[in-house]
């Protein structure tokens, strides 16, 4: 896909979704589940990476309906913040995700684009490593830097009855970049307030 | 400033996070960072300038540019001549953690990558591989940045195999970025040499991430006309899908029935 076409369907997006949007929601989701961010692209061990890790998320949707069909189903999505060992630093990652739902079955089949943020902070102060045969103090960054990566999201629902829902969502970083390219992936488990279909 | 030593020895301490090399958590403000390798013969590290220019390429291409939320975009340069300090010179003078840039050896712009023989750059040992000083800083921006690799007979770097050569000269570019040194062994940014590096760890995407931040989308692509000529998109494609977006919600219900 190129910038182009990306370009179209972002304004197609943003016309479709106040379109729904004005119709008013039919569901209120919150989910609590699981996120990884980039499976498989870094280092776990030296030579060595993980398509899993733990990290507790929680989210939030609307449903709008556009048809019995189809919905649009705006998110917004937070972990927990992850602290390093001696809590000099900290990361938080969160997301809003904007996508087209099919709903065939028991099945919600979704795809959209979305934003993903991630803020990092430090505390500042020193720490002392080892430098060549001696150690030094090196500086822990102070403050906090947050970055916004455009991401386009599929994934798949299953309903288990009135009010409870299962879900599995993929979301690409930097889609067209083939050396930055990075997948998150989410399981939830989410709760119904409204009409689950 | 720091002297930012890389060693071939062991040494262990717990884990923490990622460091800076400097208190003003300087970064390179440029968009694309090149590096360029010094043209001097190196005598003892086992490779030419054209081979240790596309080993930079490779460390670049195989650790940098592949962090997705960091808008880092490095480039390998060229063979450049540069006066003789930096094959024999003093990188700086003071202590390790206190050094000050030698005057000759300060780098203008971008990455520079020099074989050097001073023994004093490398605290005597030839168990260090490298050193680098972002010796061009000024406020938080890193201007220029020199890489030293140890050219001293009998150092450790010259019977590496190719492939720790290209992990070693990254973590000198780590360096050079403005990261220090992690805690993490499997961070690449680990203090010391460890074979079979074939990737950053989640410590070094963070570390290059807080300094070199991506913030999408690119006002480029989407909203505004490149000046530079490079932009992919146009604001023509905006227009048009928000053109058939709205005939969507004004006839949507009679074009598609059921939408
Ligand atoms: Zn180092």
């Amino acid at each position: 896909m190129n910038a182009r076409l990306f370009c179209t369907v972002i304004g197609l997006f943003f016309c479709t979704s106040l379109h729904a949007f004005v119709q008013g929601w039919s569901d209120f989701v919150m989910g609590a589940g699981n996120l990884t961010h980039q499976a498989g692209k870094y280092a776990s061990d030296v030579g060595s990476v993980s398509y899993f890790e733990f990290r507790p998320l929680f989210t939030a949707s609307y449903r709008y309906e556009y048809s019995p069909e189809f919905s649009f189903i705006p998110e917004v999505g937070i972990t927990l913040p992850e602290t390093s060992d001696d809590e000099t630093s900290s990361t938080l990652y969160s997301f809003l995700n904007a996508p087209i739902a099919y709903h065939y079955g028991d099945w919600t089949f979704r795809f959209g684009p979305g934003f993903f943020f991630t803020r990092i902070s430090g505390n500042g102060g020193t720490l002392r490593l080892q430098n060549g045969n001696t150690t030094d103090e090196f500086p822990v960054p102070n403050g906090s830097a947050t970055t916004r990566n455009l991401t386009w999201n599929l994934g798949a629902q299953t309903n288990f009855d009135k009010d409870w829902s299962a879900r599995f969502d993929v979301s690409i970083l930097k889609l067209f970049d083939s050396e930055k390219r990075a997948m998150n992936h989410v399981l939830t488990l989410n709760y119904h307030f409204g009409s689950i279909l | 400033m720091k002297k930012l030593l890389f060693a071939f020895l062991f040494l262990s301490l717990s884990a923490y996070s990622f460091t800076l090399n400097n208190g003003a958590g300087a970064a390179f403000k440029k968009d694309v960072i090149k590096v360029n390798v010094a043209a001097h013969t190196c005598t003892n590290i086992g490779v030419t300038n054209s081979e240790l220019l596309s080993i930079a390429e490779e460390a670049v291409n195989l650790f940098w540019n592949r962090v997705a939320t960091s808008k880092l975009e490095m480039i390998g340069g060229s063979i450049v001549t540069v006066a003789s300090d930096f094959q024999t010179g003093q990188v700086c003078t003071g202590s390790t953690s206190n050094c000050s840039p030698t005057p000759a050896l300060v780098v203008s712009s971008d990455i520079l990558i020099s074989c050097n023989t001073n023994a004093a750059n490398y605290s005597g040992s030839n168990e260090v591989l490298g050193v680098t000083v972002p010796n061009n800083i000024s406020g938080a921006e890193i201007k220029g940045a020199l890489v030293l690799v140890n050219d001293q007979a009998g150092n450790s770097f010259e019977n590496k195999p190719h492939a720790a050569k290209v992990s070693i000269i990254a973590h000198e570019i780590g360096h050079a970025l403005g990261l220090g040194h992690s805690p993490f062994r499997e961070a690449l940014m680990y203090a010391q040499f460890v074979e079979g590096r074939d990737r950053l760890a989640r410590d070094d995407m963070n570390g290059i991430t807080w300094l070199y931040p991506e913030e999408e989308p690119d006002l480029g692509i989407c909203g505004s006309v490149d000046l530079d000529g490079h932009g992919q998109g146009s604001p023509l494609s905006m227009l048009s899908g928000l053109l058939i977006g709205f005939v969507l919600i004004v006839y949507g219900r009679k074009l598609l029935p059921r939408f």
